[in-house]
This record gives C-alpha cells, structure tokens and sequence, in this order.
C-alpha cells in the first residue's frame, strides 16, 4: 500500500463541501415528507375493500420498489424532457425520484403496522358510530403510523442515503463537491472520508429526532 | 365520451411530440435571445470551480469568455458530470457541451462534434518505486493496467497489451487509485492531467510512451444533430482562433504543453 494521507485539504476546502448539506437537507426532507404521506395513502389503498384501489397500490409499490433509484433519477432527469418538453431542475428531479422510491418502502413499512392493528378497534370504532373514512383517519392510521415508526426510520434514512445518487445529475450536494475537489486536488480519499463524516452526522441527527419521537410511546394500542 | 377521450389524448402526443422537437430553432433562440446554456463537466486545468470563490476557471472556461466577448452572446455554465453530458445535451438541458469532450465514432452516432479545437496525447502513470520504465516493462502477465472506459486510453492499452490485463472503471479516481495501492502496474489516461496527478502526488511518477504506438485524441465541442446551424457556428470560431494562435496563447497561459493547440505535428 502507498498512500500519503493529507486531511489538510478537509480543513480547507471543508465549508465548502459542508455546504453541500444545504442540497442534502432541501432533497432528502421534502422527499421524505411526500414518501410518508403517499406511503401511507398507498398502504390505505391496498388495504381497501375496493379492488381498483388495492390494484393501483399494487402496481405503483411494485414499480417503484423494484426500480433502482439510478434509474428512475435519470429517467426523470433526461428522458421524462425529451417525452414531454417538460424540464427539470437537478435538485425537484432528485425530489420526485426519491419521493416515489420512499413512497413504495414506506407504503410496504405501513402496510405491515396497519395489519397489526386488531380488526377489533375497527369493530369498536364502527360500534361507536364511526365512518369507514374516520375509522381509518382517527383510529387506525394514528395508531399505524406510530406502531411503524422503527421501520419508517430506516426508510427515511434510506432516503437521505440515497441524496448521494443525484451525484449523477450534478446536485451539487457533499459526494459532487467531493467529486469536484477530486478532481481538482488529487486527494480522493480524504474527501470522500469527509463526505462520509458529513453523512453520518446528518443521519446520526435525524435518527437520534426520530428515536425521541418514538420514546414518546403516545401511540401504543389501547 | 371515449372518443373524445382518446381525440383527446392523441392531440396531446402530436403537442407532446412536437414540443420535443424544440432542439432545430436552438440557433434562432440564441441569436434572438443573444444567451447559449453550455454543459461542463469538472477537469482539472480545463473547467474547474474555483471552491473559494466559486467561479469557474480554466482553460475551455478562458475560451468560453472569449466567444461570449467576441460575439456578444451571454453563456451560461451549468456544471455537471461526464457520464450526464451528452445525456442532458439530448434532454435539451443545455444548448452545448464545451468541456473537451473527444469524438469518437462511436459517440459521434449521439451526438455532432464540431472540428477539433485541442489535441491529446496519452501518458502512464506508475508507482514512484516501481521497475517499469518503457511500455513494454508493462506488458507482462499478471500486470494489471487500469483505464477509464471508452477513452482514448482504453482503445490503446487494448491495443498495446496483450499479455498484462487491462481493467476499465467507469472513474478516473478508482483507476488511479488501484495504482498508488499498488494493485494496478498503471493508468493510462491523458497527458495533461496525468502530468499534473504526478506533479501533485510523490507516489506516482509518469512513464511516456513510445511516440510511434500512441493515437491522439482530438477536443471538441458537441451539439445536437438537429442544429447544424449552431455547428457551423461554433466551427466558425474555432477556424478563427486556430488562425489568431488562441489555443496557444492558452495553452501557454495555463501551463500546457504547445501540441494542446498544434498535434502530433
């Protein structure tokens, strides 16, 4: 092995890739926010009595689960313009895609928590004279989004992981400014080391919110 | 009811499909709007942003100013990859690529590439303690010889090596990093940033090849097939400047050898 390290260049050039946290945060938090909503109507849809609903949830979690992220973010990026004239900035590109790949995890982490839920709080909530629609909206969805939060966790912090891919479309998030510097300073791994730090606390961060919210217990099943 | 639906939606195809035909009034746009988009992708010495200020430098980005200057046309730089260039090109993201990008047959089926502005030559870079001083101390079995696919270099050390394994990366830093581990005898990519990687890093030294086997690669500009106007533009510039000794001057004010501007001749 002949490797002299320099993480010099870290003390340098590190407010410059740490502000790629910017476009980390602007791309990974909407698109968390959107994958747990349609996460969560997707996983309504295939739990529902209605044939079409639980088809189309289908069909859309299968898709978008199974396509790598890659590909659906070049996809979106370059081929979606050329097919409708409609373009694009990187970074609402990098948005959409990871707001439909996170829907897809976050639809399946759902899913598995409204299961859990007994039939009987459904039966008590018809008993007390609710609608299906407020049954789900007061009963089994608050109690299935908390019951999920473990596992919706990771898929959020899949999501934030995934911001690494835009490096693709140019974002100019921590891994391109790496990648830039790179090839500007020869010091690969020294700047990807730093894009590694600079990830980890950011999903150290996240998780440690999330683990706060999930100690609050205040969904529990009566 | 389902007629007009589909009426409809095929009206909406015929918009959709014209809309994407946008690419044939690019050289009308430009000179009525007097601004170009232009696709660059980080090379050192050639476009580069600067990460204090900001800005970009470098050689293509100097030519750039002085197409803008000479011809009054605002160019905007959207900063991307190499593996995104041609494909944003394609998507109408930018009007052209200026980032040095070679022709080559194979790419030229994507894409037009104006007439060479710059020219390159390979070079190999070894391990500072390693033995091999000639190209042939590289070919031997069990070497590994490490390129980036689908350059220059990686037709030549096809070419050139058929006893040492040649193993192509889709990443200039992942093939010269196999290199300095001492996993890889050598990466071959261009002269320019390979002089500069063994001037930055003491555990790479340069080894140049015999002048006889190596092939040269041109620099160039691309745009789409649909604006051969903007083609014709572009060549008009680089004619000129050739005449003028621009890319010399250039080559000079950055450091690059004099055959940047001239070739192997």
């Amino acid at each position: 092995m002949n490797y002299n390290f320099d993480f010099g260049i870290l003390f340098q050039y590190g407010d410059y890739l740490a502000g790629g946290v910017w476009y980390a945060v602007i791309i990974a938090f909407p698109s968390i926010i959107t994958a747990t909503i349609v996460g969560m109507i997707l996983a309504a849809a295939h739990l529902s009595p209605v044939r079409v609903f639980r088809m189309a949830s289908s069909v859309i979690v299968d898709v978008f689960r199974t396509l790598p992220v890659v590909v659906l973010l070049i996809w979106i990026h370059y081929v979606f313009p050329i097919l409708t004239g409609l373009s694009m900035s990187p970074t609402q590109s990098s948005i959409l895609a990871l707001s439909l790949n996170g829907s897809a995890l976050a639809c399946e982490a759902f899913r598995g928590g409204l299961q859990a839920i007994p039939g009987t709080q459904r039966q008590a909530a018809w008993s007390l004279g609710l609608s299906k629609i407020d049954t789900l909206r007061f009963v089994i969805i608050p109690q299935g989004f908390f019951s999920t939060l473990p596992a919706l966790t990771n898929v959020h912090i899949t999501i934030i992981k995934n911001v690494t891919v835009t490096v693709l479309i140019a974002v100019p998030e921590v891994m391109f400014r790496a990648q830039e510097l790179t090839v500007q300073f020869f010091r690969p791994l020294e700047l990807y080391t730093g894009a590694a730090v600079v990830y980890v606390a950011l999903i150290l961060s996240f998780t440690v919110a999330m683990r706060r919210l999930e100690k609050l217990r205040k969904w529990e099943s009566v | 009811m389902v007629y007009s639906l589909i009426k409809g939606i095929v009206v909406a195809a015929v918009c959709t499909i014209s809309t994407a035909a946008w690419a044939g009034e690019t050289f009308d746009r430009i000179m009525s709007s007097n601004k170009m988009t232009v696709g660059v992708a980080p090379w050192n010495g050639f476009v580069a942003k600067n990460p204090s200020s900001g800005n970009f430098e470098g050689l293509i980005v100097d030519d750039i100013a002085m197409l803008s200057e000479l011809t009054g046309i605002e160019i905007e730089l959207v900063n991307t990859t190499w593996s995104g260039l041609i494909a944003g090109l394609q998507a109408g993201k930018w009007d052209v690529i200026m980032t040095g990008m070679g022709a080559t047959p194979e790419r030229s089926k994507a894409v037009a590439f104006t007439d060479g502005w710059g020219f390159l030559s390979p070079l190999a870079l070894v391990g500072t303690d390693s033995p091999y001083q000639t190209s042939d101390d590289l070919n031997q079995e069990g070497n590994k010889i490490t390129v980036v696919s689908g350059t220059s270099a990686h037709r030549l050390a096809a070419r050139l090596f058929d006893k040492a394994e040649v193993a192509s990366y889709s990443d200039t830093g992942a093939a010269v990093l196999e290199v300095m581990q001492g996993k890889a005898a050598a990466y071959i990519g261009d002269l320019i940033s390979n002089t500069k990687r063994a001037e930055e890093r003491s555990e790479l030294r340069a080894l140049e090849f015999d002048p006889s086997v190596i092939e040269w690669n041109s620099l160039n500009h691309a745009v789409r097939y649909d604006d051969p106007e903007l083609l014709v533009f572009l060549n008009t510039y680089i004619h000129t400047m050739q005449l003028r000794g621009w890319y010399v001057e250039l080559a000079d004010r950055w450091g690059m050898p004099a055959s940047l501007a001239t070739g192997p001749n």
